[in-house]
């Protein structure tokens, strides 16, 4: 609440009326009751809270108002709701027109704004008067309350607080204010975030507390498949957080996270073969491949659906209506889909992997069934693990010349992938300097790499799409010629991804790359 | 950040009730809101209990020696700033003859403001002089009170001309609106149904009442005491009006 001015915590509702009191026999004032309500909202990753800014709407007599208090000193941007929404706002890109939604789209993207906390503060606001009647300073007085949003459960009260708000032109009389309270009333002055107090007694956890980003401490010398275990567990909560999301498909980046967690996983178990007993793992690697098969379909549709507007907007203009026919039967296909997928996470099947997953990562297998590649320090092994993915992916690169078919590249994709992963899990027995020029330099390829598939990938749908839409009738017509020109734009976007690949790999591939690479290893090596 | 000025060749036609009110409805719409008093009279600054006095007086304001930040004052509402007017306002004619591109002055002035408003109200004094000129240059918006009658409606078409003559007053939308208008009189009932021919006036119709008046007594703006009123709500009107003709 730093952004309505100075604020001094009360111990109790007691204590709040003696401050009035106080205020009344020291200073002329006015009061009148007040009754301050807010939602707040912020994506599921809390984009806005990690930027130190809050967004929120507070009822008002005709509808609601959006406030977004960005990072200080960046001022406030408002907008006027037509209706408090009862928690739903939805995107970004759904606002009305204007500032605020053109620079909230920017920090969202694709991200869904939820409900995370509702905050309600009675009290009364205590006007300090001049020798004119006018307000020269404002002192809010209120008991604020917070509760998770969405059930109306109980209200959590927080602590009372007395906010002075200072009236631009007068810092005199708010100088005045604050010396009585902090110097007279012996009031201590506090940072009061009722969004982050709110969160953790609404019972959300901590304000910020999911990232799609992974971080696992892990002790250098602890045995390698306990510290694996660490990363996998952290993988599965990742899984189950954006479980719930991803079925009702709040956005688009819930199914992503739960497929990049599944794909990690499964990168992980593969890539550590020999610390688990082939047995106990073998079923589990066949079910999370099923799950990632699963969950593919949805995912190509969303980066097409994600991406078309731009591909659509380097068409020339008439071109463009003509290519709603296509979109909307991706959209069709994508609802079919995410049936699907709901069905399935919703299924026994999933239900089955989870909780078993979830078993097997609690405790240590029996000793018998750890292999002694298990009992290795866990640093020893990511060296070994490190070392090996990255002689692969050079020599993989190695022999790509301008004529080798896209299938190599895909294979180079996939091995840039897991050697990322592998950067990502073991973070922590690195050094933060050491591990950022390898991870760049491997993301610049990755980029190349990346687009080149995706292009690959929606120009095989574009083809099997393009038979459904030749119906015969004109506008199919139109809409089979638009199909024409965004594959032609697409083959080009391929080409230049394409072109750019030997490139790119010369800059992974060169001497201070491999440098970098040589450096974070040593520099995992003495502790 | 859009600037409103609320400007009539005319005096006491409802220049500064309109601005304060104005002004009042764009803070509540959740709009940072500041009201430049530019009358010396200094009539809207009484409506809002502040002093009509601008340390160093309106020539350093000007010239820029004194921030036009400092010289601001919060009111009793929040969102809702004014800069006050100084009885030296009366000579800032003068002071802008001596100065280089007297016109474009005071839009330079309010481009410093940028970061700290959404709108900008300016209620000027009753004239037609350099300081006028230098407001319909840094206009968005020229909000013209009118009273329906012959001649009032022939020193708009007149301001109309001027306007026209000069490439950098045309930025400036005008948008009169018909105020203090008594639908006992036949002549004001036959002006503002047979207006449309010669200007565009907007919609809303401010009517003559004693709460306007009031709002002197009360010092503050009319939904302040009486939000429920006939004009409280014609404002109302007049805002949203406003608020979709002007683009910000």
């Amino acid at each position: 609440m730093a952004e309505r001015g100075i604020a001094y915590c009360a111990g109790d509702e007691s204590e709040l009326e003696r401050i009035v009191r106080a205020l009344g026999e020291r200073f002329a004032i006015e009061q009148e009751r007040t009754l301050r309500r807010r939602l707040y909202y912020d994506t599921f990753d809390w984009r806005l809270w990690r930027r130190r800014s809050r967004l929120w709407t507070e009822p008002e007599p005709a509808g609601a108002r959006l406030v977004w208090q960005r990072e200080p000193p960046r001022r406030r941007l408002g907008l006027a709701l037509a209706a408090e929404r009862g928690g739903e706002i939805g995107f970004a890109a759904d606002l009305p027109a204007g500032r605020l939604r053109d620079r909230l789209t920017r920090v969202l993207g694709v991200r869904r704004l939820l409900p995370v906390v509702e905050v309600r503060a009675e009290g009364r606001l205590v006007r300090i008067l001049d020798g004119r009647q006018k307000t020269v300073v404002r002192v809010f007085a209120e008991l604020p309350a917070a509760r998770a949003p969405g059930a109306p459960g109980p209200w959590t009260r927080l602590a009372p607080l007395a906010v002075v708000q200072p009236v631009k032109g007068y810092p005199g009389a708010c100088r005045e204010v604050t010396g009585f309270l902090g110097g007279e009333l012996e009031l201590a002055e506090r940072q009061a975030d009722e969004l982050e107090a709110g969160s953790v007694l609404g019972g959300l956890g901590p304000a910020g507390g999911y990232t799609g980003k992974l971080s696992v401490p892990l002790d250098r010398d602890a045995d390698a498949d306990d510290a694996l275990r660490a990363v996998l567990r952290e993988l599965l909560e990742t899984i189950e957080r954006n479980e719930a999301g991803t079925i009702a498909r709040l956005d688009t980046e819930f199914l992503h996270d739960f497929r990049v967690a599944v794909r990690r996983t499964r990168s992980a178990l593969s890539q550590t073969r020999k610390v688990w007993a082939p047995e106990l793992i073998r079923p589990f690697r066949r079910e999370l491949s099923w799950l990632g098969g699963i969950t593919g379909p949805m995912r190509d549709l969303d980066v097409y659906l994600l991406a078309l507007p731009g591909y659509a907007a380097a068409l020339p203009a008439p071109v463009r209506a003509d290519l709603e026919p296509f979109r909307r039967l991706l959209e069709s296909h994508g609802e079919a889909e995410q049936a699907k997928l709901a069905s399935a996470l919703g299924g026994p099947r999933y239900r089955r992997l989870i909780d078993s997953w979830r078993s097997f990562l609690a405790a240590r297998p029996a000793e018998e069934s750890r292999p002694p590649a298990a009992r290795q320090p866990i640093v020893r092994l990511a060296h070994r693990i490190i070392g090996k993915a990255h002689r692969r992916i050079l020599k993989r690169g190695r022999a790509i010349d301008d004529d080798t078919p896209p299938e190599a590249l895909h294979r180079l994709r996939i091995d840039g992938k897991k050697l990322r992963y592998l950067l990502e899990f073991f973070r922590a027995l690195y050094p933060p300097a050491a591990l950022g020029p390898p991870i760049r330099a491997l993301k610049q390829l990755q980029d190349n790499l990346g687009a080149y598939n995706d292009y690959g990938v929606q120009l095989r749908m574009l083809e099997s799409c393009g038979g459904r839409l030749a119906t015969g009738d004109a506008p199919g017509v139109a809409a089979v010629m638009a199909l024409g020109r965004l594959a032609a734009e697409l083959e080009r976007r391929e080409a230049r991804e394409r072109a750019r690949f030997s490139e790119r790999f010369a800059e992974f591939s060169r001497g201070e790359t491999s440098e970098h690479f040589r450096a974070l290893l040593a520099a995992g090596e003495t502790p | 950040m859009r600037v409103l000025a609320l400007y009539n060749i005319k005096g006491g036609v409802g220049k500064t009730a309109s601005a304060a009110n104005l002004a009042y409805l764009a803070a509540r719409g959740g709009r940072r809101t500041l009201l430049w008093d530019l009358d010396p009279q200094g009539a809207a600054s009484y409506l809002f209990r502040i002093r009509a006095k601008v340390k160093g007086g309106g020539r350093k304001l000007l010239r820029g020696d004194r921030a036009l930040d400092e010289a601001i004052k919060g009111t009793d509402f929040e969102a809702l700033d004014l800069l006050p007017a100084d009885f030296s306002y009366r000579k800032l004619d003068l002071a802008l003859g001596t100065m280089k591109k007297p016109a474009r002055r005071l839009a330079g002035l309010l481009q410093t403001l940028e970061p700290e408003y959404d709108d900008v109200i300016l209620d000027c004094a009753p004239s037609i002089s350099l300081l006028s000129e230098s407001v319909f240059v840094a206009s968005d918006a020229l909000l013209v009170p009118t009273i329906p009658t012959t001649l009032s409606l022939r020193m708009l078409e007149r301001l109309g001309r001027h306007l026209a003559r000069r490439k950098r007053f045309r930025r400036a939308a005008v948008l009169p609106f018909f105020c203090m208008v008594d639908c006992r009189k036949k002549l004001h009932r036959e002006v503002t149904a047979g207006a449309g021919a010669d200007a565009e006036f907007l919609e809303a119709v401010i009517p003559y009442s004693s709460l306007v008046e009031r709002m002197a007594v009360e010092r503050a703006p009319l939904h302040a005491f009486a939000s429920w009123s006939t004009p409280a709500r014609a404002y109302e009107r007049l805002w949203a009006e406003i608020e979709a003709r002007v683009p910000s």
